[in-house]
């Protein structure tokens, strides 16, 4: 097509071929010899809309009017005018087009970036980028990945150079060949870089002598251990001659760290530490909190916090559901947006998206991928319009198998954790299905001091999204200065299949926390304010640590 | 005898002026011909090359002033967006030419038109600029030339955004001419 034809028909299918961007309007203003075509897009599509735009201000310019493109961003009423009303609600084919969306963008790699990024409360991004160490702790969906990439991405390539390796590819290797796969992907890339800047350097030849004996130690399968530690003052003094020479920041960012055997923790954790001590080098290290050593005291190895790195916690949880609901919402409807579905409540039920919340865990991933799970199965009831709370619960439940199998295959290194994470959850259901008829129960203090390790069983389950923190500090109106942790079991264990009756549920509506005795006629008890919301939290029962005696190695 | 001192100076720094008005607006071939000669820095008192960064600085405290001006505009009781809007637009034009000077090496590009497709390829997030300088451009005009909407309110929204773009675009020239060893910024 001739853009001179029909110039606005020309930049709607540009745009759409040469960047997937659906405009949402054009408007055009004539000026003297000039024309303006004013584009308007979605937010997120503006970076990628303004390249395409500045392309086409040459190709429909004519020698009578020098024509310009201008990206805008649309304004909601304005996409919310332009698409098409949802009629049919979620049998609309774009109820489809998120579903297959959500499966194909929900996780995140290096190679595939977030849909969109969505900032969270506490705004980590510029903390990532700063030169410091950091641990990155978020659950499995938690977004440790989209914030590392999004890190990686923001980062300026003129002055820092970023390396990216993912532990899952390595977590069948030796601690120390772990280290060895970590420096290639270091030292390649200073190698790279500097060949670009002064390939005659003198910084050049080290780094390429130091790249070929890392990799000739790799091409050995059982080279000793020495050789390996023998080389972190040589990288350490590689990469300090490397930023003296060039102001070149480096930041390493290394991704699922949980996957390693938490035994060797530690110790790849002080090797690269050792290499990257007193230079302009930053890790960045994403996992698993609780199946995550980091430092051990004797002897000393890994990285201290407070003293060597910082911790960075992304876990949204549900101590704030209205915050983890606008979170939740925020994310999916980016999705939604992609798809020309203006907002949720074309496709969802109010109270369907508050279950959502709470099925999730404010877990992201799990939101999103329960939310397309939820839209599947109300598609399948032909005169449902709406995802009902229904269509979550089922959801949810059918979400608990795959749960378990993520349990395995995160604890895969060490199959006696998973073994008694399997087991504690048999324990958490009874106690709260069978012998207290309640989905959440409260854990004291004073039981967690006393027996931390029986505690760190109760964090895995947290870790591994089987339960969810709900009040961090609940105060005991018996006894003064005694205070308990809030716990509710996921979803998945009671909901879909596995409904259970007459059990009481915490549940959340309109942005608040209520409890309530499924299938029966008890008043709802309703966490208007936070006074309401501590006493229905005190009134759940207690979980003895105890549970879990027997479950630890002697 | 301190009257007749102060004159001397004051006829000093205009000619210095001219001299930075010149260089300041020649394109890149009178600007190699203004180097080769040694009037200019003979007058000044300066090497060639030290003119024209000192041009690049004097360029981006105009478009400084203007931020100024546009904030002030927007401060005022009662606002006045129209022209705030075309002062923050004419600050990211300043910047944005003050870049492209330094880059090319000669004023060539000043044309409003001609201007935001010269950024040069390595200024980070170039592509968006040269959309936000396109756009701004767009709304000076429409601010400038067309009498509607006449609700002085409605052109709030831009001029706000104005507001937050123009010193974020002089912040990254200052930083982007300083990393390619612009001394006098």
């Amino acid at each position: 097509m001739k853009p001179a034809n029909n110039p606005q028909e020309f930049i709607t299918q540009a745009f759409k071929q040469r960047a997937s961007i659906d405009v949402v309007d054009i408007s055009v203003r004539a000026y003297p010899e000039e024309i303006n075509y004013i584009v308007f897009v979605d937010a997120n599509d503006l970076p990628a809309g303004a390249a395409v735009g500045n392309q086409l201000d040459e190709e429909i310019s004519t020698p009578e009017a020098k024509a310009f493109v201008i990206v805008r961003k649309a304004s909601p009423q304005l996409i919310e005018e332009k698409v098409p009303p949802l009629t049919h609600g979620v049998q609309d084919e774009r109820a489809t087009n998120l579903t297959r969306l959500v499966t194909a963008r929900a996780r995140v790699s290096e190679a595939q970036p977030s849909l969109s990024y969505i900032k969270d409360r506490s705004v980590n991004l510029p903390a990532v980028t700063a030169p410091r160490h950091h641990l990155i702790f978020g659950r499995r969906g938690a977004g440790k990945s989209a914030l590392l990439v999004e890190a990686k991405q923001s980062l300026d390539p003129q002055t820092s150079l970023s390396c990216w390796v993912n532990m899952q590819t390595l977590r069948q290797e030796n601690p120390s060949r772990v280290f060895l796969y970590i420096l290639e992907e270091v030292i390649s890339n200073v190698v790279a870089r500097q060949q670009q800047i002064r390939p005659d350097a003198s910084v050049s030849v080290m780094a390429s002598e130091l790249y070929d004996e890392i990799r000739g130690l790799l091409a050995e399968i059982n080279a000793p251990d020495e050789r390996a530690i023998r080389l972190i003052p040589r990288v350490q003094r590689a990469l300090k001659r490397f930023h003296e020479a060039n102001n070149i920041r480096v930041f390493i960012f290394i991704d699922d760290f949980y996957y390693l055997p938490r035994g060797s923790q530690p110790q790849i954790l002080d090797r690269l530490h050792g290499c990257v001590r007193d230079c302009d080098a930053w890790l960045k290290v994403a996992s698993i909190r609780h199946l995550t050593r980091w430092f051990q005291s004797s002897p000393p190895l890994g990285l201290q916090t407070m003293h060597d790195a910082d911790i960075l916690d992304l876990d949204v949880t549900l101590q704030d559901p209205g915050e983890a609901k606008r979170f939740l919402e925020s994310i999916l409807t980016q999705y939604a947006k992609r798809v020309n579905i203006p907002a949720l409540t074309k496709i969802f039920h109010g109270v369907a998206l508050d279950r959502l919340v709470l099925a999730s865990g404010a877990v992201p991933r799990d939101y999103l991928l329960l939310a397309k799970s939820a839209i599947v199965k109300a598609q399948r009831r032909s005169n449902a319009k709406l995802v009902g709370v229904q269509d979550v619960n089922q959801a949810a439940g059918d979400a608990a198998q795959v749960k378990v199998q993520e349990l395995e295959e995160d604890t895969a290194s060490d199959v006696a954790v998973a073994a008694v994470t399997l087991e504690a959850l048999k324990r958490v259901r009874k106690f709260c299905l069978e012998e207290t008829e309640h989905t959440y129960f409260l854990v004291s203090y004073r039981e967690k001091e006393n027996s931390p390790l029986l505690y760190n069983v109760l964090t895995d389950l947290l870790d591994l999204r089987l339960i969810h923190l709900i009040d961090g500090s609940v105060s005991d109106d018996h006894a003064a200065g005694h205070r308990s942790e809030a716990f509710m079991l996921d979803l998945s264990q009671f909901s879909g299949a596995r409904l259970k009756q007459g059990i009481r549920v915490l549940d959340f509506v309109n942005g608040k926390i209520v409890s309530r005795r499924t299938r029966t006629k008890l008043p709802v008890k309703s966490g208007d304010t936070p006074l309401q919301v501590i006493s229905i939290l005190r009134a759940a029962p207690n979980l003895s640590l105890d549970q879990f005696q027997g479950l630890l190695p002697e | 005898m301190a009257n007749l001192r102060q004159q001397a100076s004051a006829a000093t720094v205009a000619l210095r002026e001219k001299a930075l008005l010149r260089v300041s607006k020649a394109d890149k071939k009178t600007l190699r011909y203004y180097a080769e000669g040694v009037h200019i820095s003979t007058q000044t008192g300066q090497p060639f090359h030290e003119l024209q960064q000192q041009v690049c600085a004097d360029r981006l405290r105009l478009a400084r002033e203007f931020i100024v001006t546009g904030d002030k505009m927007v401060n005022t009781r009662p606002p006045q967006f129209r022209s705030a809007v075309s002062r923050y637009y004419y600050s990211m034009y300043h910047s944005a030419r003050t870049l492209v000077y330094f880059t090319h090496g000669g004023d060539d590009h000043e044309a409003h038109s001609t201007l935001p497709t010269k950024l040069p390829d390595d200024f980070m997030n170039g592509a968006l600029w040269q959309n936000a300088l396109k756009d701004a451009r767009g709304h000076r005009n429409e601010a400038d030339y067309d009498p509607y909407p006449s609700d002085l309110q409605s052109w709030k929204p831009t001029a706000l955004d104005l507001s937050a773009k123009a010193p974020d675009l002089l912040a990254l020239v200052v930083q982007y001419l300083k990393q390619k060893g612009c001394g006098y910024v």
